[in-house]
């Protein structure tokens, strides 16, 4: 199956904060867990996207329930299902991309909103952004001046 | 024409508040001085922000982040500096409508970090022409909090 990662064009943010809350909403999380964040560093606003990290991720090494998979699009995805919410996945994350979601006892993390990739729908980050700094698709189809999360 | 107060109209002020506080900067986040007591948002930017170019920041020992004190004639508010070199050093701008639902008096804090604390708002000096209020540029100072 043919891959899919976010790519950005960071020139292009204005620090809006969007996609920022679009994740939340479209993850039904609340204040504290961040799967995307733009880190505001004068005269730059520095989106930081979380990789989907190389077989084997070393969340997914860490997970003594083998709650963590990567698919064959290369998403890293949690079974919340299986979760134990014991968060060695977020010591081990080197990215901070593993967060802990305190009212569900569970972790969560980018998961390229899996559910509306299947219909064929843009995540809720690249659509929300106005300045359309967010995009999605194939790595090897990214421009150059992209920077990616892959 | 030239603003009621400023290093031209009142360059004895000036002395004391020799810099341009302009509380028309403004962030995407909220919208004026609402939404403060919406966590998510919160979470994104919890602090008023104010900008303070890099070599006015030095001058006062100000580091990226800090909490500051603005100060005009009329009072003094913190907010968190945020170093810019995209303003004329001589400036400072600030984020306007500052509360803080989190303080559990009637008041919520508003007198904390509000930039119409160091504004006149008087009609006196309302523009002559258009009747528009003052309710953006006074001179100020600055200098860091105690606490960072």
């Amino acid at each position: 199956m043919q891959k899919t990662s976010l790519y950005f064009f960071e020139e292009d943010c204005n620090g809006c904060h969007a996609c920022e809350v679009a994740c939340k909403q479209e993850h039904g999380l609340h204040d504290g867990p961040r799967l995307v964040k733009v880190i505001e560093k004068s005269p730059s606003f520095i989106p930081v996207y979380f990789h989907h990290c190389d077989d084997p991720p070393p969340c997914a090494e860490a997970c003594p329930v083998e709650a963590i998979t990567k698919d064959d699009r290369g998403i890293v995805l949690i079974d919340e299902e299986v979760c134990t919410g014991c968060q060695e996945c977020v010591e081990a994350c080197p990215y901070g991309a593993m967060q802990y979601d305190e009212v569900r006892g569970l972790a969560v993390k980018c998961d390229l909103c899996y559910e509306r990739l299947e219909k064929g729908e843009a995540p809720a980050c690249s659509l929300v952004c106005p300045s359309h700094c967010i995009a999605w698709g194939d790595p090897k189809d990214f421009p150059e001046a992209a920077k990616t999360n892959a | 024409m030239e603003i009621p107060e400023s290093p031209y109209s009142t360059p004895e002020v000036a002395k004391k508040y020799p810099y341009i506080f302009n509380a028309g900067l403004r962030t995407p986040t909220f919208f004026h001085s609402a939404g403060r007591m919406i966590p998510v948002l919160r979470e994104i930017r919890p602090d008023p922000i104010a900008e303070v170019h890099p070599e006015t920041a030095e001058r006062y020992g100000i580091e990226d982040g800090q909490w500051i004190y603005i100060e005009s004639p009329r009072g003094r508010i913190k907010q968190r500096a945020k170093l810019y070199d995209g303003i004329d050093p001589r400036v400072v701008t600030s984020e306007h409508g500052w509360w803080f639902p989190e303080i559990k008096d009637p008041g919520h804090g508003w007198e904390i970090s509000n930039a119409n604390i160091l504004t006149d708002n008087a009609f006196e000096t309302c523009d002559p022409n258009m009747g528009a209020t003052n309710v953006r540029v006074c001179l100020c100072n600055i200098y860091p909090c105690e606490d960072k």
